[in-house]
């Protein structure tokens, strides 16, 4: 068997076990629902997401482990991930292959000669790194913007997986949506189809892990070489390489991603996989070092330069509503790697990526947006902690979430407080009874209690023909039928009231007779929504049910989470 | 050294297999990992030992049993919602003094399926829970050893407790799920049950009343609305089952008001004055009456309005009404 | 031609290169386990709590609790005012940092009697000074922007012209502070990093009607020390007064009834918003201090819930005549 072959196999292998996992992360029992498919695996093996969290937080969270393992390999064998694991890579090897199947020999040759612009990806890396690690008071952890895994993954379930499921509803209940996902996908499709200029693109210029594996490859004990020092140069070797490392001649060894390509091409048998470095010279990761200051101090002054805004402070943005168990909102963008995966996993799709409204820093970390989805948040749900791979969200317990058992002392997680907008709302301003967000207020007591009020409706003062009974004759100015609901009430001169039980366009029928009656108010019965802001925990729900259906009457801003404790709304 | 050098094809296989064997090793452990459910981790059930404490203090997950935790939010009604739970039946209790209902469900930890849920409706006084009670009481059901007031059918246990009127509606009939909800009953009663809250009115009965065949009628017992606060049980008589009843008025003129009015309605919806054999019934005044063939008695004594109401047979009706008012008399001294 | 009993460079360099990659492992592998996190990040925010704020009182004597000198000159009245308190000796030593805490609040001119007046900053220095301190510092946490207060409110330059200090409050120096058995101050930021350093502390407060707590006098004057969104205990203004109260053991504390703002407090505006009442009280019992100055602004001592619920907290005695208090006249 072709050790290509095997490549190959592992390549789709890794490629369709990624997928899986994508089409798995939502919440059930059944076999390609979450159960407890180890959805962030890939994460949890890339060594960028483990070393950004080390260099943001000085902890390594004990599930990111797995990169040790990764690391391991690559340090004894090479850039095996890249070439034999990685689900981007696949992808940008895959088009990559499809957009130069066509050419011939001579320019695939040229496509995949090394070159200087190569070294770009240190420099990314470097500015990465030290965004997350300078300075400490304000780091941030951006290399889920460009790390492979976030970055596919997030494509993947945000982007890829909506769409095509938009239909067929397999992988979830209705039409999922998240905001700013033309950006996600602009971003993945760029990178992918910039392999039809040069095959994979991204991983040679561009991609911060594999800048970080080239490096810490330096001491693998196996690597690609040639065994002779001359040959014809027929350059047969560079044909498919992936890497863009020049096998035929002077290696560049860091650039090397193992597709083992041009060992299986070169016609002499002249390439192996050895222990010693190449007869032909060998060379290893080539960083400036004026391009590693450069990228260092940009690196280092760019977060703070980004929080002059105050947007993570005095500034922020009242809209951005993290998840339940988020962390406090400096310690959060130390740890979000913007994968998705709390996204994905929300039962209600109310976890959206972010925009830059609450800062460039907020962009694709998780916000919820209560018109969007089946519910707000929840109140017995705690998936997005559960599938959170960093932390950024706790793991938290129902207990927790709600302020039980344990936590009865701390009381419940709250996400915000809801405010009723009382101008758009139907009873405070409309005289239209409703009472939709106080009914689907979860928690008990209810955090919406109301307040009843009676309002003479529009040309509501009716002057009388005649009473009989529990019958009142009017001149008009009634709509059949209208009045009959239950909230309809006839307010009679001596402050009475009585409620109406039917009516017609000159009859209306209350519930005890009355008699000598000359003039009527028509009153409806108002139940004003009041929000308790001890009780209410954010949840988003009332805001979604609320008929207003645009701006809606009640609407859900995050002062008064717990998570932060300088935007508390109460005193205790 | 030199490893896959040129074209090593045997070794290059070895190695090739070699990862194979780690990528079914890799889907393997995949699969088994996957297998290790807990769904509980995401939420959406269970929820700690402590749920929100119901109304009056009440832990309604206090009465989970090890089998049969808690799942779920306790779910808290008050009258102008508790149709959202109960529908239909939400009236009857609403005219009998309602205060709040709190439900809870139980779910068997192996099996979720298997579950109950528990209803407590807080019902203000222990007359109005019994009222409800006594009024839903199935036929052809079991009462319950060592607990006051209640009874079971084969997938439910009912009771009176205090102020509080207990439903545990099982999801299947299952001898497990009937234990589990009768160490719940258990608990229940024995924490919510007062002598206080004792409703004397029922040892007013004769001693031979059938056991757990009281009812209280709190209002329009029989169709007429004079009658409110009714009290009515079975006596059996040769054989021969007889409903009596009787309501505590505020005094002897009352009691006399109410029982001519009853009297005068049994006949203005068609019976038929009788003339009774009684010595005893003759004696108050009593009106017997013929109700379509069935038999009907209503009197007062003392301050107690009290009868039979729709007897097969007038004799043991009349037999009934003796014990009734003998029973009554000794009450009103 | 390898020779059999040496090593040729290449395995030797492969050795080397091996050992180099365990090394990287090996290091690798010690500061994942040195950083590995078990649990995850915590609830809460990792702040350092100090505790409580050191206790800066002086030991108790008996008719020497509380003194109220009567005259229209602040100056002299101060000064009469200690004195007969036992003297600036009984309170500061030689080498004493002593911070004075007053009212500078707002950007407001001294003549609207919205802050602490400056000529008492000055005095009250000076005194500090004769005794020996060794630094005496004004800090307060304004509601305004501190720069302006400190200038508009003469209290700047008056502290610098008597040789003290003027420390303006800067993030870095608050502090969390949690009060025992206190329900509102819980891990809240407190003008900290003066106080840790000092020995002596006294509050120099003017009396003030306030629209919220009813009236602002010396247990109030201690708010300047927190910061944060304060602003959110005004949902429950006599609750942190009285835990104030608690919080804060000054050395003794000044309430300038000089000119006392009758309408339109705490911030006043117009010279009539003030009343003449010429009396000086200084003391070592704040809430007797404040009782008394209730009086100045012909409030009832039940108008201020917070003095009663600060002596039964323990903090002081609201019948202060109780106390003998030393009364004296300055022409």
């Amino acid at each position: 068997m072709k050790i290509v072959n095997v490549r190959r196999i592992s390549q789709v292998f890794f490629f369709a076990l990624f997928l899986w996992f994508c089409i798995v992360a939502t919440v059930g029992e059944r076999f390609w629902q979450i159960r407890n498919w180890p959805v962030n695996w890939f994460l949890q093996l890339d060594p960028l997401v483990a070393f950004g969290t080390i260099l943001s937080t000085q902890t390594l969270y004990w599930p990111l482990l797995w990169a040790l393992v990764t690391i391991a390999l690559t340090i004894v064998l090479g850039r095996i991930f890249c070439g034999w694991v990685c689900p981007f890579g696949a992808i940008h090897q895959f088009i990559g292959y499809l957009g130069s199947r066509k050419k011939k020999v001579v320019e695939k040759i040229r496509l995949n000669k090394y070159r200087k612009a190569q070294s770009i990806k240190y420099l990314v890396l470097v500015f990465l790194l030290a965004m997350a690690a300078f300075p400490s008071w304000a780091s941030t952890l951006a290399t889920g913007l460009l790390d492979p895994i976030p970055l596919v993954t997030r494509s993947f379930t945000l982007v890829l997986l909506p769409i095509l499921d938009s239909g067929a509803h397999l992988t979830s209940v209705a039409n999922r949506y998240y905001e700013f996902s033309w950006l996600i996908f602009a971003v993945f499709a760029t990178a992918v189809l910039l392999n039809l200029v040069i095959p994979r693109f991204y991983c040679r210029f561009i991609c911060p892990l594999g800048a970080f594996l080239g490096i810490i490859s330096r001491f693998s004990i196996w690597r690609i070489g040639k065994t002779k020092s001359e040959c014809i140069s027929c350059k047969m070797c560079e044909k498919a390489c992936e890497g863009g490392c020049e096998p035929g001649g002077n290696i560049k060894i860091a650039v090397c991603l193992l597709c083992l390509n041009c060992r299986e091409d070169c016609r002499h048998d002249l390439i192996a996989y050895q222990a010693q470095p190449s007869l032909a010279g060998e060379t290893q990761a080539d960083i400036s070092r004026r391009g590693f200051v450069l990228s260092l101090a940009s690196g280092v002054l760019a977060v703070p330069a980004v929080r002059l805004s105050g947007k993570v402070t005095s500034n922020w943005h009242s809209q951005v509503i993290r998840p339940p168990g988020a962390l406090a909102e400096p310690e959060f963008l130390k740890r979000c790697l913007k994968c998705g995966q709390c996204m994905r996993i929300c039962p209600t799709n109310v976890i959206q990526p972010g925009g830059i409204e609450g800062g460039l820093e907020n962009l694709w970390t998780p916000v919820l947006n209560n018109r969007i989805g089946s519910s707000g948040c929840q109140l017995n749900c705690v998936a997005c902690g559960q599938i959170c791979p960093t932390a950024a969200i706790r793991p938290i317990t129902l207990d927790e979430k709600t302020g039980q058992g344990d936590f009865a002392g701390q009381g419940p997680i709250k996400l915000g407080t809801a405010f009723v907008d009382q101008g758009r709302c139907l009873p405070w301003s409309m005289d239209k009874p409703c009472i939709v967000c106080q009914e689907n207020c979860p928690v008990s007591p209810k955090a919406i209690y109301t307040e009843d009020v009676f309002s003479t409706v529009r040309n509501g003062i009716i002057a009388v023909k005649k009473v009989k009974d529990k019958t009142i004759e009017v001149d008009g100015g009634i709509e059949a039928g209208k009045l009959g609901t239950g909230d309809y009430f006839v307010l009679f001169e001596d402050g009475n009231r009585s409620k109406i039980v039917s009516n017609t366009d000159s009859f209306i029928e209350i519930s005890e007779s009355k008699q000598d009656v000359k003039k009527i108010e028509i009153q409806v019965r108002l139940q004003r929504p009041v929000v308790d802001i001890e009780k209410c925990i954010g949840c988003g729900i009332c805001e979604h049910e609320c008929p207003v259906s645009g701006k809606r009457a009640i609407r859900v801003s995050a002062e008064g989470e717990t998570r932060s404790n300088d935007r508390r709304l109460l005193l205790r | 050294m030199r490893l896959l050098s040129g074209k090593a094809r045997g070794l290059e296989s070895a190695i090739g297999t070699l990862i194979l064997f780690v990528l079914i090793a890799t889907a393997v452990g995949v699969y088994v990992i996957q297998k290790n459910v807990n769904m509980a981790r995401f939420g959406q059930g269970q929820t700690s030992e402590e749920a929100p404490a119901a109304k009056g203090g009440l832990n309604l997950s206090s009465f989970a049993t090890a089998d049969f935790p808690a799942a779920g939010n306790a779910e808290t009604y008050n009258n102008d919602n508790l149709y959202e739970k109960i529908n239909g039946k939400a009236p009857m209790y609403q005219e009998s003094g309602f205060v709040s209902l709190t439900t809870q469900r139980f779910a068997n930890k192996e099996n979720a399926e298997l579950g109950l849920e528990l209803f407590l409706y807080d019902m203000g006084n222990s007359r109005n829970a019994f009222s409800v009670y006594s009024r839903q009481k199935r036929a052809d059901v079991t009462d319950i050893n060592g607990i006051p007031a209640s009874y079971k059918t084969s997938n439910s246990i009912y009771l009176c407790a205090g102020k509080f009127y207990i439903e545990l509606v099982g999801f299947a009939e299952s001898q497990e799920l009937i234990d589990a909800m009768l160490i719940a009953a258990k608990k229940m009663s024995a924490q919510l049950y007062d002598e206080k809250d004792k409703i004397t009115e029922l040892s007013y009965f004769p001693d031979e009343t059938v056991a757990g065949s009281w009812k209280l009628q709190l209002a329009n017992a029989y169709g007429f609305d004079g009658l409110s606060d009714t009290y009515s049980a079975q006596y059996k008589v040769n054989d021969k089952m007889v409903s009596i009843f009787f309501s505590k008025r505020k005094n002897a003129d009352e009691a006399k008001t109410i029982a001519k009015s009853y009297n005068d309605f049994l006949i203005s919806n068609g019976a038929k004055s009788v003339e009774p054999a009684s010595d005893v019934l003759k004696g108050l005044n009593a009106g017997l009456l013929d109700f379509y063939g069935t038999t009907e008695i209503v009197l007062a004594t003392g301050r107690f309005v009290a009868g039979v109401h729709e007897a097969d047979n007038r004799d043991a009706a009349q037999k009934a009404a003796e014990v009734l008012i003998e029973r009554l008399n000794k009450i009103n001294d | 031609m390898t020779e059999p009993n040496q090593l040729n460079p290449a395995r030797r360099q492969l050795l080397i290169r091996g050992a180099k990659a365990a090394a990287s492992i090996a290091a690798a592998a010690g500061i994942a386990s040195w950083l590995s996190d078990r649990e995850g990040p915590g609830r809460g925010q990792k702040t350092e709590d100090r505790g409580q704020l050191p206790d800066f009182s002086a030991p108790r004597k008996d008719g020497q609790v509380l003194s109220i000198v009567a005259g229209q000159d602040r100056v002299k009245t101060v000064a009469k005012a200690i004195e007969l308190l036992g003297g600036i000796e009984r309170f500061i030593k030689p080498g004493d940092i002593v911070i004075l805490k007053p009212n500078v609040g707002f950007a407001s001119p001294p003549l609207l009697g919205a802050t602490t007046h400056p000529d008492l900053i000055a005095t009250v220095a000076k005194l500090c000074y004769q005794a020996k301190a060794k630094k005496v510092i004004v800090i307060d946490n304004p509601i305004n922007d501190p720069a302006s207060c400190f200038a508009i409110s003469g209290i700047g330059k008056a502290a610098t012209a008597a040789g003290a200090q003027v420390v303006m409050p800067k993030d870095n120096q608050f502090n969390p502070v949690t009060l025992k058995d206190g329900s509102l101050i819980k891990d809240w930021p407190v003008f900290y990093e003066p106080l840790a350093g000092a020995t002596k502390l006294i509050g120099i407060a003017p009396v003030k009607i306030h629209h919220r707590s009813a009236a602002s006098m010396t247990m109030k004057n201690w708010y300047g020390l927190l910061g944060g969104r304060r602003n959110i205990f005004h949902q429950d203004i006599n609750g942190i007064i009285t835990e104030l109260a608690i919080m804060v053991k000054p050395t003794f504390v000044i309430l300038d009834g000089t000119t006392s703002m009758m309408t339109n407090g705490p911030t006043g505006g117009s010279v009539s918003d003030l009343k003449k009442t010429n009396t000086m009280i200084a003391g070592t019992d704040m809430v007797a201090a404040d009782s008394f100055g209730c009086s100045l602004l012909d409030l009832k001592l039940a108008d201020l819930p917070y003095l009663s619920l600060a002596e039964k907290a323990g903090a002081g005695t609201v019948d202060y005549e109780s106390l003998k208090p030393v009364r004296a006249e300055v022409a």
